[in-house]
């Protein structure tokens, strides 16, 4: 296996120095130097974002292929990977929606993981085809599937379902009006919902020896208003107190949603691989079922994670799911637009370029104001590590 | 058989009483138990109760007892955890959050007078959770935790205080939650560890301890605690150096005599049958 390395391939070659001529002309000394050190950095910036050609495809190849290159399925994290939150609106990382198509034309096996929490399959569907992520009702599969398929396995057919109404969705062939008959409880509800009848009605449930699955384990998450509220992961720990109840978690990070998603998509752990932002939960538990993992470097990805624990290395560390996806395609050689490379990054150079000094012009306006330069905000979220 | 000679050797000098599930279960007597009760109290033996009850006042708890056919508890002989951490804060001068059932909320009325009588910071420095019972609710739990985090957030120590942690309870026939799982979940959300005021805390037995004689003289393998909870009760009284003995009234369960870690220094029927044993002192084998 070659070390996965954090250096970047696509900084090695020198980049194309943008066109100059047409901003030089007019400006003082003083401006152009300035202008000529923002130029700089973007095109620092860029070298690492946006310039591919051929040449670093088959460098890749050769450094990855051994690592990555059995691939057969991409098993890609939602929200941090595929888009960000920001303002409550979900915004697509950047190029994840080029990178998405391109991973679609390639013939790699897709699937989209992602835990139940207020919203039922349907509408996460919903909501990723409208960020332009089209996606096929078979290729997303989340802790509801994963519970589903459990229950079956262990022939639980009455559970006491503690989730919302939208999400009873996901479960209606399961629903069971006798109480005599809960052989189990579903816990994923808005905790909202959750009051003292109801955990206490749990409690007798869970006393009589029946698990509880917990669709969401997370303690705490970002409600309205950016404040801290408290999760199904937290109720779960109540019960668990309360009774010694059996916690079955069937959602992400378990290594049991990990196993059950292979087994989902019918290839061994060994061909599929984990783009995600989190270290711990999408890149050390599919590592423990020998599974593939790459760490992006958004949503809750933060300085020097990747170094985060001592035994856990991820197969590539990349800025983002479009160069995931670029190295993976590489690696694999399942580049679906590799004939026409040359010339369509020669064209999107070019596009590039153009679109840049529409934005070196812009900047030499105001080439003092710092305002230009947003720096991204992430949000952390705590997820409670269980086991199953 | 060990577990029936907790009643011999060193002679009993006190006993502490558990109210639910050894007097009461819910609104019934439990089988027994007042005319034991009685025969307690008529022996000269030192009788406290020591509660967990965090949802009633203690004045409430001794009319429920009497109602049921209790005679000659006092106010003061009952300990709940709620006076004592009362006395607490207002020691330390705390303004606390309270997520306790409005019965309790009496317990507390010196603290919240002294609050509303300083001015100034009116930001809480501590919550304080009880068994609240129906007051349980999303809001309710998500109002104590954000106060939490914000003090974290704010660098200050998130102070928790609970008056129990107390898993569940068996009242008319149900189950149901005590207060012990909602402050689990807190400590879990926040990583933080409640201070506990209450059973199966050391420090409130040794409270009880004190007040069975004015001068020390009766010592903790000289008292006995009679409970139906092996945690609170019995692991807590062996942990402050009492004898603990389970009864199987309550929400005992029959599990619990095998329990992994801990050995009650003796399990008996009901509340009768260990006044018996306490009065004979005899070994029933």
């Amino acid at each position: 296996m070659s070390c996965p390395s954090k250096t970047d391939v696509f900084a090695t070659p020198p980049p194309q120095p943008p066109p100059t001529a047409t901003l030089e002309a007019p400006e003082t000394n003083e401006i152009s130097a300035q202008i000529a050190e923002i130029k700089e950095k973007i095109s620092l910036n860029a070298k690492s974002d946006e310039v591919f050609d051929c040449a670093h495809n088959e460098e890749i190849r050769a450094q990855y292929q051994p690592t990555l290159g059995s691939v057969k399925c991409v098993i890609i994290s939602l929200e941090g990977t595929l888009f960000t939150i920001r303002c409550h609106d979900a915004i697509p990382t950047p190029g994840a929606v080029e990178a998405f198509a391109k991973l679609r034309r390639s013939g790699l096996k897709i699937l989209l993981v992602t835990n139940t929490w207020l919203k039922p399959n349907q509408r996460i569907l919903k909501i990723l085809n409208k960020l332009g992520f089209p996606v096929d009702e078979s290729e997303l599969y989340t802790s509801s599937d994963c519970c589903k398929m459990f229950m079956n396995k262990h022939e639980l057919k009455h559970p006491f379902l503690l989730v919302s109404d939208d999400v009873l969705k996901d479960f209606n062939e399961m629903e069971t009006l006798n109480p005599f008959q809960y052989d189990s409880i579903v816990l994923g509800l808005p905790s909202t919902m959750v009051d003292y009848r109801l955990m206490t009605k749990a409690l007798s449930i869970l006393h009589n020896g029946h698990p509880l699955l917990v669709l969401h384990p997370a303690r705490t998450e970002k409600a309205k208003g950016s404040c801290q509220i408290i999760a199904p992961g937290l109720y779960a720990k109540t019960l668990e107190f309360a009774t010694d109840a059996k916690l079955v978690i069937p959602s992400k990070p378990s290594v049991g949603f990990y196993v059950e998603a292979c087994k989902y998509v019918g290839f061994p752990p060994e061909q599929c691989v984990m783009i995600g932002d989190c270290i711990s939960d999408d890149v050390r538990n599919p590592h423990e079922i020998c599974m593939k993992a790459i760490l992006v470097k958004t949503g809750k990805y933060k300085n020097q994670d990747e170094f985060k624990y001592c035994q856990v290395r991820p197969e590539l560390v990349v800025d983002n799911f479009y160069k995931a996806i670029r190295y993976v395609l590489s690696a694999t050689d399942t580049d679906p637009d590799k004939a026409s490379d040359l010339s369509a990054e020669a064209a999107k150079r070019e596009q590039w370029k153009k679109e840049h000094d529409d934005f070196f012009l812009r900047l030499s306006s105001y080439a003092n104001d710092d305002k230009c330069v947003k720096s991204r905000s992430i949000c952390p979220q705590k997820i409670g590590s269980f086991i199953w | 058989m060990t577990s029936m000679s907790w009643a011999e050797g060193k002679p009993i000098k006190g006993v502490l009483l558990d109210i639910s599930g050894v007097l009461r279960d819910g609104h019934e007597a439990i089988a027994g138990s007042v005319d034991a009760f009685h025969k307690l109290m008529k022996s000269g033996l030192e009788v406290r109760l020591v509660t967990n009850e965090s949802q009633v006042t203690r004045q409430g708890s001794s009319d429920t007892l009497q109602s049921l056919g209790y005679q000659g508890v006092l106010l003061e002989n009952i300990f709940a955890p709620a006076p004592l951490l009362a006395k607490e804060l207002l020691k330390h001068g705390h303004r606390p959050h309270l997520l306790v059932h409005p019965k309790v909320k009496p317990e507390f009325d010196a603290v919240i007078d002294q609050i509303s009588q300083s001015e100034g910071e009116t930001d809480p420095t501590c919550v304080v959770i009880a068994d609240a019972a129906e007051y349980f609710t999303y809001e309710s739990m998500n109002t104590a935790f954000r106060i939490l985090l914000s003090m974290q957030q704010k660098g200050l120590d998130p102070k928790l205080f609970t008056l129990g942690r107390g898993r569940y309870y068996k009242e008319n026939g149900l189950l149901w939650m005590d207060v012990g799982p909602f402050v689990t979940a807190l400590e879990y959300g926040l990583d933080i560890k409640a201070e506990l005021f209450g059973k199966p805390s050391p420090v409130f037995f040794h409270t009880a301890l004190s007040s069975l004689s004015s001068d020390g003289e009766i010592s903790a393998d000289e008292v006995v605690m009679i409970g139906d909870d092996i945690i609170g009760d019995v692991q807590g009284a062996m942990d402050a150096g009492m004898r603990g003995v389970l009864v199987r009234t309550g929400k005992f369960r029959p599990e619990d005599e095998n329990h992994p870690t801990i050995k009650p220094s003796g399990i008996v029927d009901n509340l009768a049958s260990a006044v018996d044993m306490i009065l004979r002192g005899c070994n029933t084998n």
